[in-house]
Order: C-alpha cells, then structure tokens, then sequence
C-alpha cells in the first residue's frame, strides 16, 4: 500500500518536471517559422536587392503588400489625378456622384497616395540607405533615384512632404516646404549620378542591380540617363517660380556626363508587376477616357488614338459615327450604366507603367530653349524630335500630322448634350500641331505643353503637373461642384488635401498653412503653380 | 522563486505529508458520501465533516464524498449552512453515508471556482453567479452561450449577424483592452479549452482579401449544452486572479457531468424550433422604379413581397441521449447529440454531432481517483451567410431592388447561356457592382463550406494521502480542426472574382496542451480553518493556417474549384506557437467560520515576452480579498437569515500576441519579399487590470429575499497599441504599451420567492448591471486609437482621452454656433468635413428579470431583459433610404417634405441623396439602441412515478413549448442591436446589411429511463 502511494507521488510529481523545463527555448519559441530572416536574404545581394521590387512598384501603387492590389492605385492616383490631368474619367457615380470628380475631396481616397508611399516606400527606402554603405554605395544611388522619382509625385499631389527628415521622429516627421523638398531631389539626384558614374569607371561591365532592376536591366548608364532626365523634369516644373535655380540644373542636366534619356522610356515591369489601369479600366469598367483628351486628339487625328484607347462598344454612338468617346469630369450622373460603354483605356496587365518618356525630355529640352536656356538645339527642331519619338514609341507613323493646321475638335456628350463643349467655347484648345516659328511665345508653350502631355500619357501626375503648371493643354471645367464653394469650378481642383493622419497625428502639422502658403484644400496652389496671368 | 526550487520544495513537502500520515496510521479511516434527502440524493459538496470536539476535519468534494482519519469511537459532525446539522457516533463503521435534511430552502453553497477549486459561498470574496445546466437545456440554442443572455448581472451577450453557427461574444463588466480579447477563458472541469475565433469582418465593407465579412464561428458553440452541469462566472478580475495573465476578461468555469453511483439514468431530449427573420428594414410600396435600379420613380400599385420571399422558415432540431451508471468504485457517462439546423437563407445548413465519454474511478483503497473524458465533435456549415457588409452579401441586391420591379425573372434565372463564353452567367437588372450583385446568384454560385473536426480530451488524477491533504495531477488536449473553402463563379463581379471565378480554401489546426499539478490542503484549528492549495501549470498553444486564394489572380479554367486551377494571389500562412508556465497558490484563512481571508498569487512565464525585458522575471498576479459574515457576528433582526460584505483587490494581465518582440520580414503571393517595416519592441509588457471589487449579499424572510450587491472598478493599464507609425518615422507601424481604460460599475441580483407552497412556486431574479468606461489616458503622442481599417463609409470606432469604449465616429451635420444645421442653397443640410463622435454603442444599463412558475406539474418561465441607453447606427437604412426603397421615403414623398430639426425640405430625393448612402451623413442614422425584449418562453407540463407508476420502464417526462426571442417590448432601432457585425472589438454598434435576427419557438421533449 504505502509502495503505490510512493509510487504514486513520484509519478506525479515528476512527469510535470519533465515537460516543465524553463525558459530557456522561449526565444527560439517566440521566432515565427513563416517569417524570413536576414541570413536567408544574403545570396544574390537579397539584404539589400530584394527591397527593389517593392519600391519601383510603389512608385506607380501596384504593389501587393498583402492588401490586394489596383484598388490602391485607383484611390492613391486614379480617382484624383488620372481623372485631374483630363486624361480619363469614370463612369461610376461613387459615393452619390459626390467625390474628388465633382470637387468633394474623399479624405479616404486621398489618403492613400500618402500613407501608402510612407509605409511601403518610404521604409523600404530608409532601409537600403542604412545598409548600401561602402562597396554597396551604388545600390544605395539606385535608391536615390527612385525616392526623387516617387516623392516628386506625392509633393506634386499634396506639397509639402516630409523628406530631407525622414526616419528621424517616432511621432511625427517635420515637413519640407516644397521649394526644400526640390532642393533635396536635385542634391538626391546629383549624389546619386556621382556614384553610379564612379562604380561604372570603377567596375567596368559589372551589373549587380540586374536581378532586382524592373527599369533597365541592370544597365547603371542608363539610370544615369534617367537621373539627368528627371533633374530636367523637375528643373522645368520650378522654371516659372524659380527660373535662374531651373536654369542651372537644367543646363547641369544637359551637360552631364553620359547625357540625357533621349531614347526609350523608363517604366516598371516584369516580376509580377502588372499595370493597374488594364483592371480599373477593361474589368472594373471604373475608369474611361476623358473628354479632354478625346478632343485635342480627335481635333488631331492622332494616329496614337487607337493605341491610347479602345473604341466604345455603346451601339449609340457607333450608329452616331463616334467610334471613339470620352466623358467630361464632374457631370451628373445617375448610374454607373449611362457612361460605361464609352471608350476604355487600351492597356493590359503586361504593359509596363511607364514613368518617363524619350518624348518627354525632347519637350522638356523644347521648353528650356524656348526660354532662351542652352539645351544644344532650337525650340521648333526639339518639339518635333519629341513627337516623332512618342510616334515612334508608340509604334505608329507620324504622316503628315506635323503638317496639319486641325485644332481641338468640339466635344459632344450625345446622351446629356447640356455636358457638350460646342465650337467657340474658350475651353476647347486652338492649336494645331504644326510648329509655327513665328507664333507667339504663348502659342509655342501650349504646343508643347499639348505634345508633352499627350506624350506622357497615361501618367497622370505628371500630366496634371503640366496642366497646373503651364494652364496648357486646356481642360474643362467641371458642372457639378460639389466643394460647397472652396474649388471655383474655373479656378479647377489644385491639390489633395493632406490625410486625415497628418492633420490628427502629426505635430508639425500645425505649421501647414505657413508651408503651404494656404489653406490645406483643394484651391490652394502649390508653390511651383504660380499664376502666369 | 525560480520553478525548479519550487518544486523541490513541494517534493519535500509530499514526502513530509505521507510520513504524518503513517503515525496516524492506529485510527480507521472514514468515508462516505453526503447526500440531500429532499431531492432523492444527489450529492452536496462542501459539507464540513468534523471529529467532534476536535480541530480534525475536512469537507465534501464536488461529488459529495469525504473520506477522514480518525479514532473508532469517535462522532462524526456534519453541517452546511441551510441543513440541520448532523452527528453520527463512528462506532468502528468505515462507511458512513448520510443524507442532510434542509433548514430552510435550498442554497446553492459550494461553487467551483478558478483552477476547479471548491469554495463555500460563505467565504467568498468575490461576486460569482451559478447556471445551472437547465438553464441550457429548457429552451437550447444552437451556440449555448446565447442561453445564458440576461441572466446575469455585468455579462454582456452579443451574437454575430451571421447565422447559424454563428459566434457569441461574452463580455464581462465592459471592455477593458483596447486592441486585445475582451472575452473571458472558459475553463472545462478545471482546465482551459479553445474559444479562438479566428475570422471577423474587420471593415464595413469587406472581409480578408475581400471575400466578404466571415465569421468563422467559436468555440464555446461546440460544447453540448446537454453534458454540461453547471456554469459558473467569474465576473471579476479578483475571482479570476488565480489564472494570472488570463485573467483580466473574468472566467467561465463550466463543470461537466459525470457518471452517479448506484443507478442506470438513460435521458433523450429533443427539441425541435423553427426560426423565423424578424427586424426587417420597413420597405414601401407605393413608388417605383427610376433608372439607375433606384425606386425614385412614379406612383405604383404596391409590390410583391420579394424580400419576405427571400428568407425562408428555419428549422433546428437538437436531438440528443445520456446515460449515466455506475458503481461506488466505477462511474460511466455517455452522451450524443444531434444537431441539424436549416437557416433562413436557403442552402444555408448546419449539421453538429456530439459525442462525450467519461469515465471515472476509485482505485487503492479509494486514494486515488481518475477522471477520463473524451468529447468529440464533428459539424458541418454549409453557405453560411457574411455577417454584413457589402461585398458578397445577397442582402444589398436584394433590399435594394427596386419596389414594383418583378424579383422572379432574377430569381429563375439568376443566371444566362452566354455563347460568347458557354457556361451560364450572372443575370441581373442593372449593372453588376462589386457592391451589389443578383442575391440568387450569391446564394447559388458562391457556395461555401465550414467543416471542424474536434476532439477535447481531458484526464484528472487525485491522490488523497490524507484526510486533509491531496495532490492533483491534470492534463488535457484540445484539438480542433477546421476546412474552410469558398467558391464563387465565374462572371462574378470582377472587382471580387477572377474572370474565370474565384477560389478560397483555408486549412487550420490550433492544438492546447494544458497541464497542471495541484496541491491542496484543508484543515481546521480550532477557531481558524485554513484551505490553501499550490500549483504549476504549463499552457502550450499552436495554431497553424494555411490559407490560399486566388484573387486578385484568376482559375485557370472557368468554374473549376480544385487548388492546382489556382493562380494563387493571396496566401496567409500562419504558425503561431505560445507556451506560458506558471506557478500559484491560494489560500483562505477563515476565523470562527465568519470572518475569511483569501490570497492569491501567480507567477506566468510567457514565450512571447521572450525578447524583452521581463522575459526572465515574468509577471506576477496578485489578489486579496475578505469577506465578514455580519449576520454571525453580530444580533440581527430576525428576518434576516444572513448578510455578509466582502471587498477585493487584484491586479491581473491580458496575455499579449506572439512575435511581435521579433519581427521578421515574410513573403507574399508570387515570392514578393515584404520586409518589416514595424519597429522593434523590447519593452513589450502584458497588459494589466487592476480592479476593486466591493459587495455585500443578505438573505431576508426565511430566504424569500436574497440581494447581492457589487461595486467594482477596474483600470487596464499597458495596453497594447498597434500604431500606424507616422509617415516621417521610417517605419510602418510600431508598439507601444500605454494607456488606462477605466470601467466602474455597479450590479446587483435580487431574488424574490413570492410563493413557495406545496403545488404553487414562483421564483424571480431581477439582474441589474450598469457600467461606465472612461479612456482615462492614452499614450502622450497618441491622441486616438482607431478600430479596423479606414473605409468609405461614414463609419469608425475610435478612442480618444476622455471618450469611452464604443465611440462612434461619423459625418455630423455642419452646424452654425447657435447648433443650427446649417443648409446649402438647395435648401439642402450641410455635412462635416471630418468625422466626429456621434455616438456610442454601450449601454447605460441592462436588466434581466427571470421568473419560474411552477404550479403542480406546469411549469412557467419566461425572461425579460432590456439594455438602455447607447446608440445603434445603421447604415442599412442610410442605403435603402437612398435608394428610396424605404417607408419612410414614401412617408416622406407623400407628404412633400421631409422635417429635420424643425425645418422643411421639399426636395425629397436629394434630401436623402445628402443624408443617406454608405458614406452621407451617418447623424441622421443614430437611433436609440435601447431595446427590451421577451427573450425567452418556456411553458412545460412534468410526469413522474406518480403516473407511470414505479416500476414503470419511463421515470420521467417532460414536454416544453419553447419560444425564444419572441417580441420586442421597446426597440428604436430599425434592426435588432444586439446583433452584431463582428464578435472581436470592431464594428460595434452599426449595421450593414446584416443578417436579420430570428425568432423562434418549438417544443421540447425530455424523457428520463
């Protein structure tokens, strides 16, 4: 009896001692088996290279970060800026058709360009700067072209950004005025040319970006090339507010060792990456094109039409001869069906996003030497260059459309016609094509202004940049407003407004409206977008 | 003390123990069970036993038996408070069963408190409130928690709008953790068991990946109600406080039931109930169509009823059998029980089998005692409906449709031969929106199937090495598995589905191993009794998932559900691992039975605090608590029979998530890398409750009055935010332990015995609970904690300092100075920019009056229960009224104008163009969310022996009509309130699109062999 119970008690009191041990295992306990640590990153350079493909597919909010996809662009840029530049607009009357289309600005749309580009660019980017020291200093140049190129985009939406501070507050982040912010991509830009030249003088032939890059290949010389390219883009936004610093970092652009991007386009593809608007537009039927756009290249018979966008499927208009139509901004609209079957955009998932042309920087130089800066060429020779190299990036022939005198065709909405913008009406653009060297200054800006833009599209940031910007190519106003007076339909929508989290959360919020020259709304312009009148 | 000290001490101590025992060894040993003469002998626990004249002594286990030490001459005392004390001379017996004739009437005395441990009620530190296993099985609901609702002061029941199968959310004295569980632990017979819900919708619009607001069911729902004997709940933190870091939400402690020696009972019950959808938006049917699917059109001649046609009778049908047999030695229970539900949404089944063994035994001259039990189960759901939200809810298209329109078309041909593609496609009156789509279609082609297979397996080993010291050993597995998949169509809106359709399969498995020993000693001294017990415990949990879907990707071929068709987009793949030990002790010193002290102390090792601060010193949980039993101490008026104050103190923890002190970077679909972007965090802490608790319970009037009166307050500090971190700080998110969420509160549970003659007996008990939260601080740089993800819709739960737990932000009107709205030139009301509170979902109170009626062999019982105060929101109507579907836009039309605030607008239509939709303005949708209801009908007729005679094969009879939810008393809002879209802390207080609630009635049978 007493042997059970003795038994009985060691038993019972050994087995918990047994599979109680400590808590010595607790750290390899606590270690989450699905997760990826840095030791499995080292091959291939993947500590540093595999941040790449999150930030060159963030620039353009295509990347899946485990929130699904397409629906970020759409609220991050389609839904404000696409539709803003006059290139595209929607059917669908989101939210009662009161939204960024009729001037209600959606704080949970506009949120997104913002918060997103901080939580998955901006990190990855901090990241890769931390670690691309030493013999990984080319990496970290790379870096720095991308952050100018996606955080020129978001100070081009909101204005000022939090830039040259970044990484350094827990709370918050001090803002840079735009004007600093320009500052810091031009010195961003011109570091990060100096080192990539040295690598190449230093590695001859070498290219280990290869595996992570989604622009160019691997090829260092061409991210030098778009490095000048974008300096000359960003040297052209500032001419009108700044014109002696554009001057200077246009002309250091131009002259830069191993040049400017004057053949292809830099954009993202491959791994993946597939371009937002083929679903926004051809599956989700949320996106159409627009009236402005239908009109200058209807007006031009641009042979780009057909490659830009599809014909409308509504049997209506084909029978009333419009094989293409688009839709005017901020017009009522009832239901999602009245408009759906216009034209929709003639992309695919596998086209690549682009995000600068050859075409561009031919404009771009066009506009430098209209304002008498030394660009190695004539205003009228550049502007044509630019768009034979858009034609031809576009896999079309030019003919005689330089030739031509057509202007801007009149725009006719055939089921509402009250949205029609009829022959005479000073919102339709009277240019042609055709480069006059006699016209007028006034004149020679909107040709470029129309050609670039026409150049650039379908990147609608850049294309409402230049709208804003120059006031060219003229787009129409909307009809329906609905910002409760704050945006003049005439005075047309600015800028977004800052997110909800900046305004509650972040301190130096306080001192905005000082940044901003404004107040955080949709009218105020941004510090480029001076009045040229 | 570090665990391994810890247990040299208690081996020690063991060895110690048995050697006193031997020099005892010259007296006999005593045991017997102690049983309850007017209800024919079931057992009572906690009956002292006392060798009269000395300290020697112990009390009754939960079984009523007692076993003690002592010489042959010697007599026995046995007492209970509410039984005429007993003496039994011993007389060299070794057994000694006695039955205790009750004083006055029955009190529950003895109740099973933290870890399984017995305690008198007497000395009670703490308020608690009993169920008994009736209370379950009367009127049974498919989840068995929903039976409990009303019936106990400071517990919260809310169930999600999803259905059958759905969750329940239990909430205890008002939610304390911001962005942890606010659910209470069930423990099984001593020892925790699952209760993780793994899915909720998390948005007002969607679900993961958008695969609509899934509420994956709990697991409380699983247990048969029929297996259990009673429920007990730990309200308060102190009551709780043995459990440590799991303590903060309070406990449910359930005891099941085992086999009684001495006889065979075999029970079947059945209980049939057919359900039917109540609290259905008010539809109008006097204006039609408009273009765009709008019912802004012209006068029409009413409108079929498509929506009632749309939801169908449930049916639910729980059938189930136990037997029970034994003999002292041996004891066997058997149960199963089938359940099989149809939902009031067609396809929407439910089918649950429950099987439960258990056995339990005496062994080595009763000195060792084992308890076995295996509980299985097995439950299928097939089309369970989204809890709400707009992405693949049937109800937005329907509810939506405009009035005077003909459904039928749609409903017959919810889908059409398209030759472009040869297979059928959706069909539906307008163009399809991810948002609305044909409900036929989402009833047909989107089925869904939740499968969960689950076993609870438990052993309990018990060494008596005397009268007054045992040790305990117990271990269980708890094993649940479930399939999930879902699989939708193609031509499926293609913002939620592939052009090909979409496929989701989900696999998962969470595993607790749970393992304790326990030491426990009781004794009396005298005028002091001592009951102390000490322990260690290990509380090991995995979860593993698997969960593949092809959106935003696409199946290869059209409408093939099978994995290899899928091009994968979206994989969650989850391998959590948690392991905490522990080690505590409790004890309660009672003086001269009146005057008791009660301490408790936990010391809990998590493994995810590894990688912090406190990984190595853990956190330790203490309690204290005392209770002064007036009524002995001092002459009072002689119709109170007893009165005593307690008060408490404790200070418990909210366990934490793993791996967030480690943070690691992952992939995604496709081989994308997601780096981490959170910030590091070696100071994480659990979070912390520290609460008083202050009571007094008085039994008047030969126990026709009993109160209990409770005044707690409870301070949950380190909670856990999950910050977005701000754009500028280089990361995405980051931790931070801060904060201070107060809820004070006040309950009390009256009970009235009206009559109690012979063949008429009324009981009723009146629970009033009421409960204040108060953010009483947040973190310095944090001026709100926001609930789920930012939506389009006019809708967010957010915490700001000085606001409380379910403040609801919206779109307000804009408003002059003066308050006044103010109106646009269209005569149309003007809305804010930002959102601002506009309202809050907590009740001000809630009161539950249960009564029982038993006249001869009917009984009656029926429950009231009500919550006051708080808002509901629903953005259902906001929608509908755009739509102009709803009564109140015909009212409104009729009469030309709707009134707001005193004013008059003409203009209906855009009126609530303005005001209505997902994202207008939320303001004019807050209603009362006050709602009193008749919850629960049960009228029943009992036969005995005295009509089946006693040697008859049937025992017993008894035969219900049940009702459940029968009517609302009071209600504001247009749908019931108490259903909610999420069971977790989101999405508290609003509707959308939710499923509606169901009232239901049937019969009950139960037959006892």
């Amino acid at each position: 009896m007493k042997k059970y119970i003795f038994k009985t008690i060691l038993l019972l009191t050994i087995v918990p001692l047994l599979f109680l041990k400590c808590t010595d295992h607790f750290d390899e306990l606590n270690t989450n088996p699905t997760g990826i640590t840095e030791e499995q990153l080292e091959g291939d350079y993947n500590m540093i290279g595999a941040y790449f493909p999150q930030m060159q597919q963030m620039i353009y909010m295509n990347y899946n970060w485990g929130d699904g996809k397409d629906w970020t662009y759409q609220i991050a840029q389609n839904l404000n800026a696409d539709i803003y530049s006059g290139y595209m607009m929607s059917p669908t009357p989101f939210n009662a058709n009161v939204n960024n289309l009729t001037y209600s600005l959606v704080d949970g749309w506009n949120f997104a360009a913002w918060e997103y580009t901080y939580a998955h660019f901006m990190t990855a980017a901090l990241e890769v700067e931390k670690k691309a020291v030493d013999e990984y200093a080319h990496f970290g140049a790379v870096a720095k072209v991308l952050k100018v190129t996606a955080m020129h985009r978001i100070s081009n939406l909101y204005g000022p950004i939090i830039y040259s501070e970044y990484g350094k507050s827990q709370t918050g982040g001090t803002y840079d005025s735009q004007k600093e912010a320009y500052n810091a991509f031009f010195d961003d830009l011109s570091d990060a040319v100096t080192t990539l030249e040295t690598f190449i003088q230093d590695n001859p032939g070498a290219t280990p970006f290869q595996n992570f890059d989604q622009f160019f290949g691997g090829d260092y010389q061409r991210w030098i090339q778009f490095a000048n390219s974008l300096r000359l883009r960003l040297a052209i936004h500032i001419a009108n507010v700044s014109p002696e610093k554009a001057r200077q970092e246009a002309e250091a652009a131009v002259n830069a060792p191993y040049g400017l991007m004057l053949d292809g386009v830099a954009a993202v593809s491959g791994k993946g990456y597939t371009h937002p608007l083929a679903v926004l537009s051809s599956s989700w039927n949320d996106v159409l094109m627009g009236a402005p756009i239908e009109s200058i290249m209807r007006g031009y018979n641009d042979p780009r039409l057909p490659a830009y966008f599809k014909p409308a499927v509504d049997e209506d208009l084909i029978s009333q001869g419009y094989e293409f139509k688009g839709i005017r901004q901020g017009i009522e609209i009832e239901d999602k069906g009245t408009y759906v079957e216009h034209s929709q955009l003639n992309i695919s998932t596998e086209s690549p996003a682009i995000l600068m042309t050859s075409a561009e920087v031919y404009f771009l130089l066009a506009e430098g030497a209209l304002r008498g800066w030394n660009v190695g060429g004539t205003a009228g020779d550049l502007y044509v260059k630019g768009v034979e190299a858009s034609m031809a990036q576009w896999g079309v022939s030019a003919g005689d459309y330089l030739n031509q005198d057509n202007v801007a065709a009149p725009y006719v909405d055939p089921i509402h016609p009250e949205n029609s913008v009829e022959e005479g009406n000073e919102y339709l653009n009277n240019v042609s094509p055709r480069w006059v060297e006699e016209a007028s200054d006034e004149v020679k800006q909107q040709k470029i202004s129309i050609q670039k833009w026409l150049a650039i599209f379908p990147e609608g940031v850049e294309g409402w940049t230049e709208v804003r910007r120059t006031g060219y190519p003229k787009i129409f106003p909307v009809i329906v407003n609905h910002s409760g007076g704050v945006i003049p339909s005439e005075h047309f929508v600015r800028r977004l407004n800052f997110p909800p989290s900046e305004r509650d959360l972040n301190p130096s919020y306080s001192n905005i409206e000082v940044l901003l020259n404004g107040p955080d709304n949709g009218a105020t312009p941004l510090w480029w977008d001076v009045d040229l009148e | 003390m570090k665990k391994t000290d810890f247990f040299k001490q208690m081996l020690i101590l063991l060895f110690l123990t048995s050697i006193v025992g031997e020099v005892a060894a010259q007296q006999i040993t005593v045991r017997g069970t102690v049983t309850e003469s007017s209800t024919g002998g079931e057992p009572i626990p906690g009956v002292s036993v006392v060798q009269k004249g000395t300290m020697n002594g112990t009390i009754t286990d939960v079984d009523g038996n007692y076993q003690i030490m002592l010489p042959e001459d010697a007599t026995l005392v046995f007492s209970f408070i509410g039984f005429i004390t007993t003496e039994v001379p011993v007389n060299g017996q070794e057994i000694i069963n006695v039955e205790l004739e009750p004083s006055v009437i029955n009190v529950q005395e003895v109740v099973v408190t933290a870890l399984g441990i017995e305690k008198r009620s007497k000395g009670l530190t703490y308020s608690t409130q009993s169920m008994s296993g009736d209370e379950l099985t009367d009127a049974k609901d498919v989840n068995l928690v929903n039976s409990l609702t009303g019936k106990s002061a400071g517990v919260v029941i809310t169930k999600s709008s999803s259905g059958l199968g759905g969750s329940s959310k239990m909430l205890i004295r008002g939610n304390r953790s911001a962005g942890g569980n606010n659910q209470p632990l069930y423990v099984i017979d001593g020892m925790p068991m699952l209760n993780s819900v793994s899915e909720q919708p998390s948005t007002s619009i969607g679900g993961t990946n958008d695969a609509g607001g899934r509420d994956s069911g709990d697991g409380i729902s699983n247990l048969n109600p029929e297996d259990i004997k009673s429920i007990n709940i730990l309200k308060g933190a102190s009551a709780a406080a043995l459990y440590g870091t799991q303590a903060a939400n309070g406990v449910i402690v359930i005891t099941t039931k085992k086999g009684l020696a001495g006889r065979t009972t075999v029970n079947v019950s059945s209980n049939t109930t057919v359900e039917s959808a109540v609290s259905l938006p008010e539809f109008q049917d006097k204006y039609g169509h408009s273009s765009g699917g709008y019912s802004w059109g012209d006068k029409i001649n009413g409108s079929t009823d498509y929506v009632d046609d749309f939801f169908k009778t449930g049916v639910t049908t729980i059938n189930s059998m136990s037997l029970s047999s034994g003999s002292e030695k041996m004891q066997t229970y058997f149960s199963y029980a089938n359940t099989s539900a149809k939902g009031i949404i067609d396809g929407n089944k439910l089918k649950k089998h429950n099987l439960n063994f258990r056995e339990s035994g005496k062994f080595f001259n009763d000195k060792l005692s084992l308890d076995a039990n295996v509980n299985l189960l097995n439950q299928s759901i097939t089309n369970k409906p989204v809890a709400g939200g707009y992405y693949l809810n049937p109800l937005v298209g329907l509810y939506r449709f405009p009035r005077g329109m003909d459904m039928q078309p749609y409903k017959d041909d919810f889908e059409v031969y398209s030759i472009d593609r040869n297979l059928n496609v959706q069909n539906w009156h307008k163009e399809l929106e991810a948002m609305e789509q044909n409900p036929y279609w989402i009833n047909n082609r989107m089925p869904s199937k939740d499968r969960r297979n689950r076993v609870l397996s438990s052993l309990t080993a018990r060494l008596d090495i005397n009268s007054n010291l045992n040790v305990q050993l117990r271990g269980n597995v708890d094993y649940t598995n479930d399939r999930y998949n879902k699989r939708i169509y193609a031509s499926t809106h293609t913002a939620l589905s592939g052009s090909n359709g979409r496929y989701i399969v989900m696999n998962r498995e969470e595993i607790l191993n749970y393992g304790d020993v326990l030491l426990n000693y009781n004794n009396v001294f005298g005028d002091v009794s001592l009951t102390a017990s000490l322990g260690a415990s290990v509380n090991d949990t995995k979860v593993r998932s698997e969960r593949l879907d092809s959106r935003p990707n696409n199946l290869h071929l059209p409408n093939v559900f099978t994995v290899a068709n899928m091009d994968i987009g979206y994989i969650e793949e989850m391998d959590l691992h948690r392991q905490m030990q522990s080690v505590f002790g409790t004890a309660q010193v009672g003086f001269k039975d009146l005057l008791f002290l009660d301490v408790t102390g936990r010391n809990d090792w998590s493994s995810a605090l590894a990688n912090t601060d406190s990984e190595n010193s853990g956190f330790f949980y203490p309690s204290v608590g005392v209770t002064a039993v007036l009524s002995d101490m001092m002459n009072m008026p002689g119709f109170i029979d007893f009165g005593k104050v307690r008060g408490s103190w404790s200070s418990v923890g909210n366990d934490i998530p793993v791996y967030i002190s480690n943070p690691t970077n992952s992939l995604a679909a496709g081989g994308n890398l997601i780096f981490n972007s959170e910030a590091p965090f070696d100071n994480l802490k659990p979070e912390l409750s520290k609460s008083v608790e202050l009571g007094t319970e008085w039994r008047m009037f030969a126990n026709k009055l009993s109160l209990d009166l409770t005044y707690y307050k409870t301070n949950t500090e380190n909670q856990l935010f999950t910050l977005p971190a701000p754009a500028g700080s280089g990361f995405s998110s980051y931790y931070v332990n801060a904060g201070n969420i107060q809820n004070e509160g006040f309950e009390a549970v009256v009970g009235i015995t009206p009559l109690a003659e012979n063949d008429l007996f009324w009981k009723s008990t009146i629970n009033f609970a009421t409960n204040k939260n108060t953010v009483k601080e947040l973190h310095p740089d944090l001026k709100e904690f926001r609930f789920g993800d930012q939506t389009s819709n006019s809708y967010w739960m957010k915490l700001v300092e000085g606001g409380s737990f379910g403040d609801i932000y919206g779109v307000a009107f804009a408003r002059n100075e003066s308050g006044e709205i103010i109106y646009d030139e269209d005569n149309l009301p003007t809305r804010q920019e930002e959102f601002v509170k506009i309202a809050n979902a907590s009740p001000d109170f809630s009161l539950g009056w249960n009564n029982s009626i038993t006249v001869k062999n009917f009984n009656f019982q029926f429950l009231i229960d009500g919550r006051f105060g708080g808002d509901a929101i629903s953005l259902t109507q906001a929608d509908l009224d755009q739509f102009g579907v709803t009564q109140e836009t015909a009212e409104a039309r009729d009469r030309g104008y709707v009134e707001l605030e005193g004013r008059k607008i003409n203009n209906v239509r855009e009126f609530y163009n303005r005001v209505g939709g997902r994202n207008g303005i939320s303001e004019y949708y807050v209603y009362d969310a006050t709602n009193v209801r008749l919850r629960e009908v049960i009228l029943g007729y009992s036969i005995g022996e005295e009509v089946f005679g006693a040697d008859s094969f049937v025992k017993n009879a008894k035969v219900s009509l049940i009702g459940r939810n029968l009517l609302f008393i009071y209600k504001d809002a247009p749908y019931d309130p108490e259903a909610q879209l999420s069971v977790g802390n989101n999405l508290q207080g609003v509707d959308v699109f939710g499923m509606p609630g169901t009232r239901s009635y049937g019969l009950n049978v139960k037959l006892t062999f």
